[in-house]
């Protein structure tokens, strides 16, 4: 017997209860009871062909039905074999009636590897089971009475999680799903043959006018303004303008001694007109006094 | 061969199931929103190219330059300045004359001020209203 075999003392213990973290959907913790699982089976079928995987499924489904197990609590865990020295390139699968989703498959498997084990005890809740690698095959038994003390045993404790349920009923969601998926995927021509063909129409459009009465043109207040200034040899209006910021506005000059100012007034859609606001304060290209009017270049 | 035959998708029966949710929700949106609005929508870029047309042709009408800037935007200009009064009356005609357009900007002076000794007015197009 190898130092790292467990020997199996004669009296045969409860199934230990170990509390162990393991990590499901999305990351989340759950807890996981360990316990030996009430049946165990471990098979192996030789090729590593997808037909021979296919079998190998086959085969559990038929395990599970001829033990008489029904489809709650049976789980699987299938693996490829490959360099294994007693075993040729396949396939091993392994069964589990209520069992905690701890897989022995791959502990089963390496501690066949070692030439003096050739069976291999597993702890079930009712009875014993043990594997046994015979001219490359592996084969499980039953037995109600506990392994000898040079026998090899596989603890319960510390087995990867990898069994997977070998049948799902747990269908709701997937069908509701298909339901929906079914019905959404009908909508979707029904509600387009109804707006391009039964319907068919298309929107009216409505001109909008913008032309409201904060951008009136202050046409009167500007020609007063005109009027103002129009006999006057020291002031001019320049320019008249708008922008959707400032509104109406006048711009004008005035010569005031050598210089010439540059003022802005704002006209509000009441038609009120502002204070003179100096904006800019230059010299005079002309004398005042030159007998023209000065406002006439913006008159015309 | 499957598992079982009613076994199908097994391991990724929820992420499947997820998936096809996930498609359900886009297609029924889809159709709502087909169902809300069930009326096409209009074209807008030729009823825009029209009206530009239309504006444009009654501002050279009036007697202005009439420069496109894009689609959407256009500059009404002159250099006549003899009587601001009746200038600004017949830009009033071309602003309300125009359909959907907006004033932007307008300037009616010396070219200190406005670039040219006349009148400038920018006008742009807005998208119109559909129901």
């Amino acid at each position: 017997m190898s130092n790292n075999e467990i020997v199996l003392t004669a009296e045969r213990s409860e199934p230990s209860m170990i509390e162990k973290g393991t990590s499901s959907f999305f990351g989340r913790k759950r807890a996981v009871v360990e316990h030996p699982p009430r049946f165990v089976v471990i098979d192996y079928r030789e090729g590593t062909e997808k037909s021979v995987r296919q079998a190998v499924k086959s085969d559990m489904v038929d395990v599970s039905r001829n033990m008489g197990w029904g489809k709650q609590g049976i789980s699987h865990h299938l693996v490829k074999v490959q360099g294994h020295p007693k075993l040729e390139d396949g396939y091993a699968y392994e069964i589990q009636n209520s069992g905690d989703g701890g897989s022995y498959l791959e502990d089963v498997l390496e501690r066949l590897k070692s030439p003096n084990v050739h069976q291999i005890w597993i702890p079930c809740s009712k009875e014993w089971a043990f594997i046994e690698c015979k001219n490359g095959r592996l084969e499980t038994s039953f037995s109600p009475l506990p392994p000898e003390d040079d026998d090899v045993l596989v603890t319960p404790t510390g087995k990867p999680q990898l069994m997977r349920p070998l049948f799902v009923e747990s269908y709701a969601f997937f069908y509701v799903s298909l339901v929906m998926l079914i019905l959404s995927v009908l909508s979707f021509p029904i509600a387009s043959v109804f707006k391009h063909v039964l319907l068919n129409e298309t929107k009216v459009m409505i001109d909008k006018n913008y032309y409201t009465k904060d951008k009136f043109m202050p046409i009167s207040q500007i020609r007063k303004s005109f009027d103002a200034v129009i006999d006057s040899n020291t002031q001019r209006i320049t320019a008249v303008k708008y922008s959707p910021s400032k509104g109406w506005s006048l711009v004008s000059e005035e010569l005031d001694g050598g210089a010439v100012h540059q003022y802005e007034q704002k006209v509000s859609s009441d038609g009120t007109i502002s204070d003179r606001v100096k904006i800019k304060e230059g010299e005079a290209d002309r004398p005042a006094s030159d007998g023209k009017k000065v406002s006439s270049g913006t008159k015309g | 061969m499957l598992i079982d035959k009613l076994q199908v998708f097994v391991r990724d029966r929820f992420f499947i199931a997820l998936a096809m949710c996930c498609f359900s929700a886009f297609f029924f949106t889809a159709s709502y929103l087909m169902y809300k609005e069930p009326r096409l929508e209009p074209d807008y870029e030729s009823k825009r190219d029209a009206d530009m047309k239309e504006c444009k042709a009654f501002a050279e009408h009036k007697g202005f330059a009439v420069t496109p800037d894009g689609r959407s935007v256009m500059t009404i200009s002159s250099t006549r300045l003899d009587d601001p009064g009746v200038l600004f009356a017949t830009l009033e005609t071309v602003v309300v004359a125009c359909r959907n357009i907006e004033l932007k900007t307008v300037c009616m002076g010396v070219e200190q001020q406005c670039g040219l000794n006349g009148t400038k007015m920018t006008l742009t197009y807005e998208k119109p209203q559909a129901y």
